[in-house]
């Protein structure tokens, strides 16, 4: 598998995709978070808060028809969530900040 | 990345309904509360898939529900909720609710409770034991159950003798219940005052009150936060920032903000908040939320008659009263929430007067799915120059995430369909939607819509959003945007579908597809 987030933990441990569920990872104890990606690599390093999320497709009803098209990594910064997108299928890389300040 | 989903279809006749909860509006629901943590991860198989129970008192009956690993447990409440509205025949049964919610019992946490559908003193819940007993699984191994009251939620009696009556279509597509208090809001909409922010609190996201407080005395609550475990909300359970309120009268234990926009109960009298997600830390006070009691009925009189008498309404997912206090009308039926429903208050006698904080509920269900799990959607034979049969699906994920969003809905093949966007007596794929995520008019769903209302760049006026023709395409970028909702699951809005072959088209058994593309965490 090339492509992959990755954490590392204050401790030294370092948990990747697959060996655990992101939402069982804890997240007050990384110190970074990696997003690797057929060779290239990026790091965030020093925030406050990460995240990871997935924009994935499927044909209604046809569960087999699932495919991943986008991963994303990110950090907050206060109300603002920071993107680090990588389209799958083409390996672009984009930026977005989401404002959540206001409902 | 391991998300699971399925797709729901409804029939286009699907209907929620609206009920006084066989008591004329009056008294609250019993419940039951499964007060062991199950975590916010539900697993449920073949051995523990049943829950055994009784409403109101009447034979104990089973639910089957749906099994499957690690399921997001706002998921696992509809599933109940759909469940026990197809079970029984009674009020009690079909206008049920089960909710995943901040309980505000001893204890508190995050937890099933499954309500009756009924008001008053013979509402109640009882969960049994059974065969593939799901209780454990669920957290029902231990319990608090507690029965309806007469008495009006918030103070020892009514003084209205009558109750109430409802009318018109409740056009919502989840479950809600309305909550309508006799006020004139002397102090602040719906006895919510303005939150206060703590000194030490960094969160620059947004807190929004909702929910209508009702009590025999003002209060403030006191909200902390503590942010050792997590700062940020939808990071699962054990990694999310923790809430508590208090106030001089009541107060909670520790509970997780599992997800951000979902409404969390403050208090045991009314008042909810929700937040943006955005990072919290740890603070004492984190906000502080006066909330002041019905002082009046109108102008300073603690009661006044039907025709001068005011009040306010809130419902469990936020269709609150934001414009004013509403005057009753004697004999006639006056605003209630958004979704198409009213309410008519029915004195006993000319001197039956409506008092403060007089509380009523009316409950809501919502339209009943026809299918789940469905592999297609199937036209069956159009003819051509003619509309297909509309088809009205929806999407939710029902296990690997806690938050879903930027939903998008596109054609991505139309098969061997040979005039689309051909310009020759074209073949038409039609598009509509519109639901909690993005209501029209107050409209989350609206029943019988036909191939006319969506053949339309147009929508009418109670559906978000249209599109006549949907063309071919290879993004969600290209694709048309659709809502959703966290209040009763990781949902979409509705979406309905149909087609208009084109007078040249040929042959038989197309296949098309579509893709909805969706972001989650």
């Amino acid at each position: 598998m090339t492509r992959y987030w990755e954490v590392q933990l204050k401790d030294g441990t370092i948990i990747r995709e697959g060996q655990m569920e992101w939402r069982e990872v804890p997240k007050r104890a990384i110190i970074r978070l990696s997003l690797f990606f057929d060779g290239r690599h990026w790091d965030l390093i020093g925030k406050e808060a990460y995240f990871v999320k997935y924009r994935a497709s499927m044909a209604p009803g046809i569960q087999e028809s699932f495919r991943l098209e986008r991963r994303t990594i990110g950090f907050y910064e206060g109300a603002e969530k920071i993107c680090y997108h990588i389209d799958e299928i083409t390996g672009k890389f984009s930026m977005e900040v989401i404002d959540n300040s206001a409902d | 990345m391991s998300v699971v989903t399925r797709w729901i279809e409804y029939d286009i006749s699907a209907v929620g309904s609206a009920t006084d909860g066989g008591n004329g509006g009056k008294g609250t629901r019993g419940y039951s509360i499964g007060t062991s943590d199950p975590g916010d991860t539900i697993s449920i198989g073949p051995t523990t898939n049943r829950l055994h129970l009784s409403l109101d008192g009447g034979s104990s009956d089973y639910i089957t529900l749906y099994s499957g690993s690690n399921l997001d447990p706002r998921f696992v409440a509809r599933d109940i909720t759909e469940k026990l509205h197809n079970t029984g025949t009674t009020e009690a049964w079909t206008q049920s609710i089960c909710t995943w919610e901040n309980t505000t019992s001893s204890g508190g946490g995050n937890r099933f409770v499954i309500r009756s559908g009924s008001l008053g003193s013979s509402s109640s819940v009882t969960v049994g034991s059974g065969t593939n007993d799901a209780r454990a699984v669920l957290g029902f191994n231990t319990k608090s159950e507690f029965g309806g009251s007469a008495s009006p939620d918030g103070k020892a009696s009514y003084t209205f003798s009558g109750d109430i009556s409802i009318s018109g279509t409740y056009y919502g597509f989840l479950d809600d219940v309305y909550k309508i208090v006799i006020t004139n809001d002397h102090d602040a909409t719906r006895g919510i005052g303005t939150p206060s922010k703590g000194g030490s609190n960094t969160y620059a996201g947004t807190l929004t009150t909702g929910g209508l407080f009702n009590h025999t005395s003002d209060l403030t609550y006191t909200i902390q936060i503590d942010a050792t475990n997590g700062t940020t909300m939808g990071a699962g359970t054990g990694n999310v920032p923790l809430m508590k309120w208090s106030s001089s009268t009541d107060s909670g234990d520790w509970i997780e903000l599992l997800y951000p926009n979902y409404w969390y109960k403050v208090g045991k009298y009314g008042l909810m908040v929700k937040f943006t997600d955005a990072v919290f830390n740890s603070a004492s006070p984190a906000w502080t939320i006066p909330c002041y009691k019905p002082d009046y009925a109108q102008g300073t009189n603690a009661s006044a008659p039907v025709g001068t008498a005011q009040y306010t309404y809130s419902s469990e997912r936020g269709d609150d009263n934001i414009s004013g206090v509403i005057s009753t009308v004697s004999g006639s039926y006056t605003a209630l929430g958004s979704r198409g429903l009213s309410i008519k208050f029915n004195p006993t006698s000319g001197s039956d007067n409506l008092g403060a904080g007089d509380c009523f509920y009316v409950i809501c269900s919502a339209p009943k799915p026809s299918n789940y799990n469905i592999s297609n959607l199937n036209y069956g034979n159009v003819t051509v120059s003619t509309e297909s049969s509309v088809k009205t699906v929806a999407f939710e994920i029902q296990s690997g995430a806690t938050q879903l969003s930027t939903v998008k809905f596109g054609l991505q093949n139309h098969g061997t369909f040979s005039h689309h966007n051909a310009g020759n007596s074209d073949t038409y794929f039609r598009f509509g939607t519109v639901g909690p995520g993005n209501v029209s008019n107050g409209y989350e769903w609206y029943p019988n819509i036909t191939a006319a209302d969506i053949d339309s760049d147009t929508p009418p006026t109670y559906l978000y959003a249209t599109d006549d023709n949907l063309p071919v395409v290879a993004t969600a970028d290209d694709s048309k945007s659709v809502g959703n909702s966290p209040l009763r699951g990781l949902m979409s809005d509705p979406i309905w579908l149909n087609i208009r072959v084109g007078a040249s088209e040929t042959g038989a058994n197309s296949s098309i597809n579509y893709r909805l593309y969706f972001d989650y965490v």
